[in-house]
């Protein structure tokens, strides 16, 4: 069932090297049911943070977080155990859940044959490279069948090839599987290919600057130029981020 | 698309076949013959050069003797222990297994403890501070002074050997029980917090599998160790075992049936050595798999 | 003679030792058994009296770090002479060890069978059922056989328990009812002074053949090629035992100042129940060495007699 998250005037400090540092100075966004929401920013706008608010890993200090349904998350490291086979890890969530074993396993095998993992399912994580890792790690966060997907700098440690497949694959599932996406990344193209909307953040303290529709139509190509436009735009709107925390 | 399958299977068939000298003496890609091949020069490359050290260290030794003319009673030649061994074979065999069990017994119990005890200190900062301060210094109490202890507490009979074998093994396993048990990444933790396992799940899951590398590590330490315990504890109080053997044989000048006593600890040690090396390889798979990746990288 | 430029060296080093002026003498390494006790009264009474000295001898003592360090020492020419067991010559000389004994210092055997009376054991056969403590000495099992045998039982009627060193605290908690190795003039003493009364079965009444407890040994080749040297030393000792005996609060006092830490009750006590057993002469008798190197034989701690010729010299008889 599609979901929507909706923050409001979101506020977090933590304490570095004895002093108080605003991470979060109040952010206020909202995902629509399948809808793909991108945000994008420089190091340091805390967007981590409200992906470990949204997961329920961190409390905010002020503001509200409303999910209609429950959130899966993926992020940069794939976490995999790694004494559990492929196949194993893709049910982590779903044994946890309490979903009997062979009926899990048999929809895990399924699903990781659609992301060309199929002849994998007996091998150990430490066997594989790191973009077959992280598309387990996507087939077990899907799997969890949870409303909310957030994914934080998922691709981030990936080759721009790798990246470029895991992409596909992303906007795949989207089609086929109708989730509801929060993203984070810093790769701007990345963000304008894949999302309906994106939020631009300003670092220092963390804060939305801008909100963009994308209203473009798919399959989009990097060379397409409302893809082309829509990157500047969102690239002047960082670099006017950047010379104002440098001046 | 093709782009999409282009990017999948890499390299990553399966552990690459084995090389001589690498970490993994395991299986190789499942094709017959070759397989067989490179296992045996892996394991021969395993084998040999410490086979080759160990002649040279004898064939020095015998020379020494001869050449030195060192008196047996001083330091016996490897000959002489070697006839020693096979000639009273049936003897030291006897006397092995009596030691043999008490190490078995000792390091089984002292496992056990161990493990809950490290589990204990792990679950709870009140009994790490309380503890984990007298487990290290329980160790610093010399062997020797603890024996005649023991046998006073404990009596005369096997279960002092076994106490003490058990106090060797004893600290090694809770120290590194406890950092294994510490070694379990934080984000997979907090992963398995949000695919909504409890506590007992997330150690069951995450820290104990995570433990175990650790947990072997320490018994391995643990295992030889406690050999020399229980034969210290058999120089007080036993008329059994390989440590009484070798004070009488002692007290009675048989300098070479006391070093043929000293070869069977060595012995005895080192393959329970091996024995926990090789529970651990056929335990952990996924071990197995992380050794020949990593062998394949540095290839 | 051959000692003749060692001892010039040893006047030209000034080797440790108590000579005055000019008198030069032959150094020796000299190694106890054990630690110091009054077993080595007349010893150190011949120390302490100069009796070394005038006999051209420099004697450098030393306590062994392990129990059969004498032997081995002795047998590998890094000590010149030490204190030993009749049994320990034997075992030595049953392996080979070229080591043989030529001198006394306890001429009587001291070790026993030990009970507390209170125990109600008054005969051996009283041992049957019970349990028998002793410390690995390698003849243990032997003695033990020997007495119950000659009362009617065997080595397999009592249980052997290995006790390690302290046979006192086994007796006295009653972890054993008797121990092997309880010595009339030490542990005995020890005992008493804890309130206890104690009972002995004596190896010799009970058929094993009577040994001498304490020896000087040597090694063959010394005896060979520095007889002469180790005569004097011997001599030397006599003279100390002869001392002890007939004064003996003159030798207690020699061996109290050089081990001013031995000076108590106990020490005292041990010495007056050592003097019976002390050495009157320095003639040793081959029909003693024969019969208890063939009874060990018997006993099947060797594999077979050591004649009597290779385990003694009588230096200085």
């Amino acid at each position: 069932m599609p979901a929507a998250l909706e923050i409001k005037g979101l506020r977090k400090r933590f304490r570095h090297d004895g002093e108080w540092l605003d991470v979060l100075a109040g952010v206020s966004l909202d995902v629509g049911p399948r809808e793909f929401v991108t945000l994008v920013g420089p190091s340091g706008c805390g967007k981590s943070t409200i992906c470990n608010v949204v997961a329920g890993l961190v409390r905010p200090d002020a503001g509200t977080v409303a999910i209609d349904g429950q959130v899966a998350y993926m992020q940069q490291k794939d976490l995999l155990l790694p004494w559990r086979t492929v196949l194993d890890n893709a049910i982590l969530g779903l044994e946890i859940q309490g979903a009997p074993r062979a009926a899990a396993r048999e929809e895990a095998r399924a699903m990781l044959r659609r992301f060309g993992l199929e002849g994998f399912e007996r091998a150990y994580p430490a066997t594989l490279s790191g973009g077959m890792r992280q598309r387990v790690a996507l087939v077990r966060t899907l799997l969890c069948r949870r409303d909310l997907l957030v994914l934080d700098e998922p691709f981030g440690a990936l080759d721009a090839m790798t990246r470029a497949a895991m992409q596909g694959y992303l906007l795949r599932l989207r089609e086929e599987f109708g989730r509801t996406v929060l993203f984070i990344t810093h790769d701007v193209e990345e963000a304008v290919l894949l999302s309906d909307r994106v939020y631009v953040m300003a670092a220092r303290p963390g804060r939305i600057r801008a909100e963009r529709r994308l209203d473009l139509p798919r399959p989009r190509r990097a060379t397409d130029p409302g893809i082309v436009a829509e990157k500047a735009a969102i690239l002047d709107l960082l670099h006017a981020e950047m010379s104002e925390a440098f001046a | 698309m093709s782009v999409l399958r282009a990017a999948g299977p890499e390299t990553a068939g399966g552990p690459a076949p084995d090389r001589a000298g690498s970490a993994a003496p395991g299986p190789a890609r499942a094709s017959g013959g070759a397989a067989a091949g490179a296992r045996l020069r892996a394991y021969a490359a395993r084998i040999v050069p410490p086979l080759v050290l160990l002649a040279i260290i004898l064939t020095a030794w015998e020379a020494a003797v001869r050449v030195f003319d060192i008196p047996f009673y001083i330091l016996p030649a490897p000959s002489r222990i070697a006839g020693v061994l096979a000639g009273d074979r049936a003897l030291l065999l006897g006397e092995a297994a009596v030691t043999l069990g008490e190490v078995m017994l000792g390091f089984a119990i002292a496992f056990v403890v161990g493990v809950v005890l490290a589990l204990a200190i792990f679950s709870s900062r009140t009994v790490e501070r309380a503890v984990y301060p007298l487990v290290i210094a329980s160790q610093t109490v010399p062997v020797f002074a603890i024996a005649p202890l023991l046998v006073v507490w404990f009596g005369y009979g096997t279960l002092s050997k076994i106490v003490m074998a058990a106090l060797i093994v004893f600290f090694p396993i809770v120290v590194n029980t406890v950092d294994g048990l510490r070694a379990a990444d934080p984000d997979m933790v907090n992963l398995l917090v949000i695919l909504g396992a409890g506590p007992a799940e997330i150690v069951r899951r995450v820290r104990v599998p995570a433990a175990l590398p650790f947990v072997f590590s320490g018994t391995r330490i643990a295992i030889a160790t406690s050999v020399i315990g229980a034969v210290i504890g058999e120089w007080v109080g036993s008329t059994r075992g390989l440590g009484y053997l070798m004070i009488h044989a002692n007290a009675q000048l048989h300098v070479d049936l006391v070093f043929a006593v000293i070869v069977y600890l060595s012995v005895m040690a080192t393959a329970l050595f091996w024995t926990v090396s090789f529970v651990e390889w056929t335990a952990l798979p996924w071990r197995r798999a992380e050794a020949a990746a990593q062998a394949e990288w540095e290839a | 003679m051959a000692g003749g430029a060692a001892a010039a060296l040893a006047g030209v080093l000034g080797a440790g030792g108590r000579t005055e002026a000019a008198a030069p003498g032959t150094p020796l390494t000299f190694m106890l058994d054990w630690f110091p006790n009054p077993d080595h009264v007349p010893l150190y009474a011949a120390l302490g009296a100069g009796y070394f000295t005038q006999a051209g001898l420099i004697i450098n003592l030393q306590v062994p770090a392990n129990a059969d360090d004498p032997l081995k020492l002795v047998a590998a020419r890094k000590v010149d002479v030490a204190v030993n067991y009749e049994s320990g010559v034997i075992f030595a000389r049953a392996q080979g060890l070229p080591v043989r004994s030529i001198g006394l210092v306890v001429a009587q055997p001291l070790t026993t069978v030990m009970f507390l009376r209170s125990s109600g054991i008054r005969r051996p056969r009283d041992l049957a059922g019970r349990r028998v403590g002793f410390a690995v000495s390698g003849l243990e099992d032997a003695m033990i056989d020997q007495i119950l045998r000659s009362d009617g039982v065997t080595k397999a009627n009592v249980t052997l328990v290995n006790v390690g060193f302290d046979i006192v605290p086994a007796l006295l908690s009653r972890k054993v009812d008797a121990v092997i190795g309880g010595y009339r003039n030490v542990e005995r003493i020890q005992i008493e002074m804890q309130g206890q009364a104690v009972g002995m079965f004596e190896p010799e009444r009970y058929g094993v053949p009577p040994f001498y407890e304490l020896v000087l040994i040597a090694g063959d080749a010394a005896v060979g090629s520095r007889r002469d040297v180790l005569a004097r030393f011997v001599r030397a000792a006599g003279r100390g035992l002869a001392l002890t005996v007939a004064h003996p609060e003159e030798a207690f006092k020699h061996y109290i100042r050089l081990n001013p830490k031995l000076d108590d009750a106990f020490n005292r006590r041990s010495f007056e129940a050592t003097l019976p057993a002390y050495a009157r002469s320095q003639r040793q008798l081959r029909e003693r060495w024969a019969a208890f190197s063939g009874w060990m034989a018997a006993q099947k701690v060797i594999s077979s007699p050591v004649p009597a010729d290779q385990l003694y010299a009588n230096l200085a008889p």
